[in-house]
């Protein structure tokens, strides 16, 4: 039964699906979506999602999207011990799943500022209209983290995703952090982690080198 | 060597099944451990959230959030949900929000073992859920968009009826969902049908929209989840409240714009 990633490296919710699979030790092939040609849209990759987003997973004949929805499952299907990423007792895993809904709506936000999809296939600009959403954003994680991790003293799926949205702010190198001191401590602490670096690090890379120059030449366009 | 007769045996599993439920019931009973819903009555996620406690048959206690007065956003309410978002549920001790996070805690919590669960356990078919709660956020917002339906209440905004093909888009979704199965997760009722029927209800009930020509299957799968003997006594109220607020505002909007 073979577990096939469908995502491109520089995506983060792939990423944060691809530290789940790391954390769970489970081999996997990773199948590059062609996005420039719109792969995500056509019939075939329709199929496997309607929405026509990636990640998608497929393990053996089973299809499942929506990058919260498929760590959801890794973890149901094949996690096992202690300190789990998705933990079992009800009150716990339903801290786990409020944050990892949070984690939605601060990665839409920061998707939005950025206007990352915008910027990298539109020839569009950031929006700094949606900046107050983005303090928002890391106020909630302030509020949010009463430790070290975001549920219980140990990585679960809710550091993964409530972090993957934020380390979006280094593609800007954003700096205004210093009201949120616990916030930092916890994004260098999830970015230490060495599941998350070996996921992680060369996808970011590659999505900088994408959004960067892109960023700079649109904007430059516009004020011409 | 003893012999115990099979009957015994499931006597008295199910005679401490029965002590077990009803011994937990008395402590929380003692307790006071009631199960409280912060909600706002008009607004949707507060209603699928009260669906899945109404879908458990569980005892509750109603505390509806004053949003005109911002309570939502007063230190009392903020200790349950830092998010300051409706709506929010209290447990005991324990606090929980966001309505779907809220609906799975709660059918993990208290949904009785069974072959058609609300949320199933196996991880496959609790995957296909799982996916559709994410997904009908997207779905969600395609249709709120079109129906604008902050611009029009709070602001000075009517409808652009040119967006009517986002509603449709969201059909589309639905209607690829659910194939050829009666419930969108499957062959039977989960927790994700209440999360995405509720838009294409918001827009029937806000902006009287029937036009299911296309999609005769989500047609029938609205009425299904309408139909389910707890749909009136969870939603009538509050979608009758925000199809009244929303109707009323947007006559006014459009005579002011003119």
């Amino acid at each position: 039964m073979v577990i096939t990633l469908h995502s491109i490296p520089a995506s983060p919710p792939g990423r944060c699906v691809v530290t789940t699979l790391h954390v769970l030790g489970l081999e996997f092939e990773e199948k590059h979506v062609n996005s420039v040609a719109k792969e995500h849209k056509k019939p075939a990759f329709l199929a496997m999602n309607p929405r026509g987003c990636f990640p998608v997973l497929t393990d053996g004949d089973f299809i499942i999207a929506e990058s919260f929805a498929i760590a959801m499952y890794l973890c149901n299907k094949y996690e096992n011990g202690e300190n789990r990423l998705y933990p079992l007792e009800p009150e716990v895993r339903g801290k786990v799943d409020q944050l990892l809904f949070v984690g939605s709506v601060i990665y839409d936000s920061l998707l939005q500022y950025l206007n990352l999809l915008g910027v990298i296939y539109d020839g569009g600009v950031m929006a700094p209209e949606k900046l107050p959403s983005v303090y928002h954003a890391l106020g909630l994680c302030e509020a949010f983290l009463q430790g070290d991790f975001m549920v219980e003293d140990h990585f679960t799926l809710a550091d993964i995703f409530m972090s993957c949205g934020l380390y979006l702010l280094d593609l800007i190198d954003f700096n205004d952090y210093g009201a949120y001191p616990k916030t930092v401590a916890w994004l260098k602490r999830v970015r230490d982690w060495p599941y998350f670096k070996t996921a992680n690090d060369k996808g970011m890379e590659e999505l900088d080198n994408i959004y960067r120059p892109l960023l700079a030449k649109n904007t430059q366009n516009r004020s011409l | 060597m003893i012999r115990v007769h099979g009957n015994t045996i499931l006597t008295c599993v199910i005679f401490l099944q029965i002590f077990e439920i009803h011994f937990s019931y008395s402590i929380r009973k003692t307790f006071k451990m009631v199960l409280k819903l912060y909600l706002m009555p008009a607004s949707p996620p507060s209603r699928n959230a009260l669906m899945v406690i109404n879908a458990l048959g569980l005892e509750h206690e109603i505390k509806p959030v004053n949003v005109a007065k911002g309570e939502q956003k007063q230190p009392e309410y903020l200790a349950v949900n830092p998010r300051g978002k409706i709506p929010a549920l209290q447990d005991g001790e324990y606090t929980i929000a966001e309505s779907r996070a809220i609906a799975c805690y709660l059918c993990n919590k208290y949904e009785k073992n069974s072959e058609n669960r609300l949320y199933p356990t196996c991880p496959q078919a609790r995957g296909v859920v799982d996916q559709l709660l994410y997904a009908s956020e997207n779905m969600n917002d395609m249709v709120i968009g079109y129906l604008n339906v902050g611009g029009v209440i709070f602001g000075s905004a009517v409808v652009d009826e040119e967006k009517v093909t986002e509603l449709h888009k969201a059909l589309a979704l639905a209607n690829t969902y659910l194939g050829s199965n009666n419930y969108v997760a499957g062959e039977h009722l989960t927790i994700a049908d209440f999360f995405t029927a509720s838009p294409f209800i918001m827009a029937e009930e806000l902006h009287d929209f029937n036009d299911y020509t296309n999609y005769p299957a989500v047609k029938a799968w609205i009425n299904r989840v309408r139909a389910l003997p707890y749909f009136d006594k969870t939603n009538n109220e509050g979608l009758a409240a925000i199809a009244k607020m929303y109707k009323d505002k947007l006559a006014a909007n459009k005579a002011a714009a003119k």
